[in-house]
């Protein structure tokens, strides 16, 4: 029988070292050559200049939020893997370490479909289609907005839940 | 019914849980599905499998129909979230005596 504390132990803390590393050598990447970062939305509002200017802000935003949540993770891992030395094999310990468990899966789902997108190998899910705001002179669109905040919104729910599996575990397991 | 059931489970495979306990632990694992479920219906929809539409699209030149439908079906998973972690919460409070009395002070 796998000893669950050791697993969950070692799962967290080489999923939190696994995704530091990886966080910072993408921002390291991403700075130097910031032309090869990949367009996840494209703006087709029809004027050219809008539509650069407003790719390369939203794709460079997307791709510091990505990093910025790989680093968020392994951080929020690394330390999680030292408290859950400290619990208790008890029927709660148990019960505490089958939610880190579930947490670790989760996030190890999310670190994989991030990287999927940072190397450009997943194409991101367009929500909608082309919402142009219309003014006299100008037409924006709108929509590489909204579906960039959608995508962010939508993996911020996946690492929040394990953020809160592994909250309300530890506290099961009496750890603070 | 269930909860004889439950205890007698936990004989077999020899462990003394109170009724209650096993209470705590259902209401504890109701909150993660609750959870759970956010997780799935958010995954489906980041893969494009589940395209929510809440309010059909108009067909006006400006229709911001698909993004409300987007906007809402995001706030409603933030309220699952917020049940679920009320029902953890509630579950980590319900009946803890069995836990203190066992820890020694």
């Amino acid at each position: 029988m796998i000893d669950q504390k050791r697993l969950a132990e070692l799962l967290f803390k080489n999923i939190g070292v696994i995704s530091l590393i990886i966080g910072a050598s993408f921002i390291v990447v991403g700075t130097l050559n910031f032309e090869i970062l990949p367009h996840y939305y494209v703006s087709q509002s029809g004027n050219l200049r809008l539509d650069s200017l407003f790719t390369i802000i939203v794709n460079g935003f997307l791709w510091l939020t990505f990093c910025g949540i790989l680093l968020l993770i392994g951080i929020e891992f690394y330390f999680s893997g030292k408290k859950i030395t400290k619990i208790e094999l008890n029927d709660d310990g148990i019960l505490s370490i089958r939610f880190c468990l579930l947490a670790a899966a989760l996030i190890c789902g999310t670190m994989i479909y991030l990287i999927l997108l940072l190397v450009n190998v997943v194409d991101p899910v367009q929500f909608f289609p082309n919402v142009l705001f219309i003014d006299e002179e100008t037409l924006i669109d709108l929509s590489i907005i909204f579906n960039t905040l959608l995508l962010y919104f939508l993996i911020s729910i996946l690492y929040r839940v394990a953020y809160k599996l592994i909250k309300f575990g530890l506290r099961i397991g009496g750890v603070k | 019914m269930l909860l004889s059931y439950l205890s007698f489970k936990n004989l077999l495979v020899g462990r003394t849980l109170s009724e209650k306990g096993i209470k705590r632990k259902y209401i504890l694992w109701t909150g993660a599905g609750l959870l759970g479920f956010t997780v799935v219906f958010a995954v489906l929809v980041l893969t494009g499998v589940i395209t929510p539409v809440i309010f059909p699209p108009t067909g006006e030149p400006l229709d911001v129909s698909p993004l409300s439908s987007a906007f809402v079906t995001f706030l409603m998973l933030i309220i699952l979230i917020y049940v679920g972690t009320r029902v953890l919460d509630f579950g980590l409070k319900y009946s803890n005596e069995d836990n203190e009395s066992k820890t020694p002070k």
